[in-house]
């Protein structure tokens, strides 16, 4: 009795064993036939229909223009059973070559093992309409009763797409473009030998000015002759070169509160100086030096 | 359940929140984005162009402009605090608590710890000695008086009453002793050790140590009990509690209760109010950090707390199949798939890359859809030929649209907040289990098979990251200034020469020097006038800081301009670091003072002048000689 139970016990362990390793390892495979590609073109009523056997693929693109339709049908069986079979996971997959995004169609598959799947242009997604470029098609067919699932590439599907949007772009976090600050221009300035030659006519009087004295003969005598005499003129007329030369600085670096004090004692030297070398002009006009 | 998708369920209060700490969670297109960033300006950007609009019809002084900026950023200060409310203070509150630990991983700080102990304890063991010694001498007097045995009866019977008191209280007392003492040990020294070990060696959260893990039923936390005790091995304080405890609270007294959330109940149906998507996300607003590992049969409270975050989980009952991917110790389902590093992000911050070359994962749960939103972070996807989909069900073939197929299958999507709080969203919940951490991985028709799934290293890590024990940065100081100069000024010129420096620090375990060569900073007023990437600069080993600097001639424009670094990088906590400048034109003796174009005027004023003063000196000593002849000749006559 013991026994019986025991061998029982160790049959159905061993029966549980060979379903799992069958469901696991054997499996059973796929086999897919009559594979036929077809694109309908509308206006030129024309078509392109191509026949492939499972393992190969299309020698040449397959195009399908914006208003085309392409079709695929094919037969779905059981390798081992030659059975038909409905498998949970039937897929043409479009994989751009270049994004490696992937477009999905479900493959209706009916009684006898007869699948199909339409790709009208028409209806199709704008992602799909919008990106023009070449999409490798594969077959996927996958389900939970066969361990062996079947992948298979048809070939090339160079799609011509209508609406050119741009790319988009996905948002990242990232480093952005840099910027750089496009200064304005500074003021022109005219070429340098033009304000050279003005610079030069402006200076032109002087040799009017020169002349003439020339002519009337002009002299600094009453310098020579009275140096004593005409310190007080000098400490005058260096009060002016001061105030002059103060006020150059103050076109070039000083401000106005840095000026003016120095500008006030200049000034207050310059008119009691000025006053005596006044005076002393008159002496010596009096004196008939003059 | 298991009809059409669901339309997203937002509640009303999570959207009309002013304190945005969730980013904009619609799908947003790239315009908008860049005009969501700029309206983090919008604020200051009015009071610039008030400010600017002022500077250009009359001339403001430096000095006005120097105080109007100081007001400005007293007015920005004061805005973000009304607008923030209690957030910024919890944050504030947050960058306490993490400075007083970092400063508790300190040398200095440990020796002063040994030398409280050892003052202490000695102290604890002589008080302990003297009550000792007390209760020794105290018994041996009484005892004297008593063998001595000269008194009276009542006197006698009070005397044993006293020593009974006394003896009492002196035992009592030593026992408080050596409470005290063992109660130093144990805080100043275990504790510490602890911290040390928790803290340096295997690294702590810089959000805190408290999780709360929500299981369906209490009895479930055996199943991942390799993955908890990894956690508590890492410090963490785990607290486990099934959603539909009455008072569960993520909040005490507005505060957080809990630093990081684990939810692993993924058909709650019944929760308290406190435990809603809403408070969920007020949750993360506040700091908090959640790990949501999902099931097929995930219930509609978390599918619309996922929503919150632009991540669709997959109709009910729905598994993510790969006939091609899955481990052969599957039941025939081919629902236990094998995600090796082809599906496993390459970010570096978020999974290591030894981990994610290292063994495998096993996953065995449901699918979801992650939005383009650039918060989240794709940390695990599924293989090209995998599908989401009923076992149960017959494929229909206008699902084409709507099937979740392949890569864009997520399995494993993480969002980081603006406040860069994290949520991490996984779809399987076996995956945590010890049976597929602990199970071998052979994927189908592969030639390598590991006797350990990478499950335990990938955890690890993933809850590193989300926990914020990793990927963290932060802004040590940063500072403008002219070049020669070593101080910064509310105000420059336009054109001058400035350096600006950001220091930033990492937190991976430590705080260490950051490493990146992407650090840019942008010149802001309305729209960036200038964006430049900031040079890394040199940095000792003992640093643990890093200075990012550059060279910048400021633009010709002049306001009120924002010094903006925005660092933002997936993985990597946020970075919104901002100065406010204010740049001002020309004074007006700052202009060149020789233009080649006035030269003719220069010497013109110059030869007028020089003119003048020669005309005086020709006039004051001139000596017109004729006329002296005549006046000689005439007084000669």
């Amino acid at each position: 009795m013991t026994r019986a139970c025991f061998l029982f016990h160790y049959l159905k362990y061993l029966l549980v064993a060979l379903i799992l390793f069958a469901s696991t390892c054997a499996g059973g495979s796929i086999s897919i036939q009559n594979i036929k590609l077809t694109v309908i073109t509308p206006e030129r009523e024309a078509q392109i229909s191509k026949s492939l056997a499972y393992p190969e693929t299309l020698s040449s693109p397959l195009i399908l223009s914006p208003d085309d339709t392409l079709k695929l049908s094919l037969n779905i069986q059981d390798k081992d059973s030659d059975k038909d079979f409905l498998p949970h996971q039937a897929l043409l997959t479009l994989t751009d070559d270049k994004t490696r995004e992937q477009y999905v169609l479900v493959i209706k598959v009916r009684g006898k093992g007869k699948a199909r799947v339409e790709l009208d242009m028409k209806a199709a997604p704008d992602d799909l309409t919008s990106h023009s470029g070449n999409y490798s098609m594969e077959i996927i067919l996958g389900t939970t009763s066969h361990s062996n699932p079947l992948r298979y590439r048809l070939g090339t599907l160079s799609i011509e797409g209508t609406i050119k949007l741009p790319p988009k772009a996905p948002i990242v976090f990232g480093p952005r473009p840099e910027i750089h600050h496009v200064f304005r221009d500074g003021e022109r300035s005219p070429a340098l030998w033009i304000s050279y030659t003005f610079s030069i006519i402006v200076l032109t009087p002087w040799i009017i000015l020169l002349g003439g004295w020339r002519y009337i003969k002009v002299n600094l005598s009453l310098l020579v002759s009275k140096p004593t005499e005409s310190l007080t003129i000098i400490a005058f007329l260096s009060s002016l070169l001061a105030m002059e030369s103060l006020l150059f600085g103050y076109w070039t670096s000083f401000n106005l509160l840095q000026t003016l004090p120095w500008l006030a004692a200049s000034s207050l030297v310059a008119f009691m100086t000025g006053q005596r070398a006044l005076t002393k002009v008159q002496t010596w006009r009096l004196d008939g030096l003059h | 359940m298991s009809g059409k998708p669901q339309t997203p369920k937002r509640s009303e209060s999570i959207y009309s929140n002013s304190q945005g700490a969730i980013y904009n969670l619609t799908p947003v297109e790239p315009a908008r984005v860049s005009l969501l960033d700029c309206a983090d300006e919008a604020q200051d950007d009015t009071l610039v162009y008030n400010l600017r609009s002022s500077i250009s019809e009359s001339d403001i002084l430096a000095c006005d402009l120097e105080a109007l900026v100081k007001d400005l950023e007293e007015d920005d200060k004061r805005e973000e605090e009304i607008e923030n409310g209690t957030e910024k203070t919890m944050e504030e509150k947050r960058g306490l608590r993490r400075r007083s630990r970092i400063r508790g991983s300190n040398i200095r700080t440990k020796s002063l710890h040994w030398w409280i102990v050892l003052v202490n304890v000695v102290w604890g063991a002589l008080a302990c000695g003297m009550n000792v010694f007390h209760v020794v001498l105290g018994t041996m007097f009484l005892l004297y008086h008593e063998s001595n045995g000269h008194l009276d009866d009542g006197l006698s019977r009070n005397i044993h009453r006293l020593k009974f008191c006394v003896i009492t209280a002196l035992i009592i007392e030593c026992l408080f002793r050596v409470v005290f003492v063992v109660r130093c040990l144990w805080t100043y020294t275990f504790k510490t050790t602890i911290r040390h070990i928790g803290g340096i060696i295997l690294g702590r959260s810089t959000t805190g140590n408290r999780v709360l893990v929500l299981l369906d039923s209490i009895e479930e936390k055996t199943l991942y009990g390799i993955f908890f005790g990894n956690l508590e091995g890492r410090g963490y304080t785990l607290t486990y509690s099934i959603p539909s405890t009455p008072f569960l609270d993520l909040f005490h007294n507005a505060l957080r209760s809990y630093d990081h959330v684990i939810i692993f109940s993924p058909t709650t149906k019944n929760y308290p109010p406190t435990l809603s998507p809403t408070a969920l996300v007020s949750f993360v607003n506040a700091g908090g950090n959640i790990l949501l590992a999902a099931s097929p049969d995930v219930s509609e409270t978390w599918r619309d707390f996922a929503r919150e975050f632009d991540i669709e989980f997959d109709e009910k009952d729905t598994v993510v199949i790969d006939h091609f991917n899955y481990d052969v110790s599957d039941g025939g389902n081919h629902t236990l798939i094998v995600v090796d590093k082809e599906g496993i992000t390459d970010n570096n911050v978020v999974i290591e890359k030894e981990v994610k070359e290292g063994a495998p994962l096993l996953y065995k749960g449901i699918g979801h859809r992650a939005g383009s939103n650039p918060m989240l972070v794709k940390i695990a996807w599924a293989g090209d030929t995998a599908y989401s989909y009923d076992l149960g069900m017959k494929m229909q073939a206008d699902d084409g649209t709507q099937l979740l197929y392949g890569r864009t299958i997520g399995l494993v999507t993480a969002i980081q907040a603006r406040n860069s709080a994290r949520v991490t969203f996984v779809g399987s919940l076996d995956m945590f289990q010890d049976e597929l951490i602990n199970a071998s991985v052979k994927k189908r028709e592969s030639p390598s098979s590991y006797a350990k799934s990478g499950n335990e290293d990938f955890l690890g890590e993933l809850t590193k990251w989300t926990f914020q024990e990793k990927g963290i940065l932060r802004v040590i100081s940063r500072e403008v200034h002219k070049e020669g100069e070593h101080e910064q000024h509310h105000t420059y010129r336009i054109k001058d020469d400035v350096q600006y420096a950001i220091e930033i620090s990492e937190y991976s375990g430590h705080w260490q020097a950051f490493n990146a060569t992407d650090v840019q900073l942008e010149i802001i007023m309305l729209d960036p006038y200038i964006r430049t990437t900031l040079n890394p600069l040199p940095t000792l080993p003992t640093q643990n800081a890093r200075k990012f600097g550059a060279q910048l001639k400021l633009p010709d424009v002049y306001g009120v301009f924002t010094f903006k670094v925005n660092y933002k990088r997936p993985g990597y906590t946020y970075i919104e670091d901002r100065t406010t400048i204010a740049i001002r034109p020309f004074r007006h003796n700052e202009y060149p003072r020789l233009l080649s174009a006035a030269y003719p005027y220069y010497v013109g004023a110059g030869s007028m002048i020089v003119g003048w003063l020669v005309f005086v000196i020709v006039w004051l000593f001139n000596q017109d000689k004729e006329r002296l002849e005549k006046v000689v000749q005439k007084k000669v006559r």
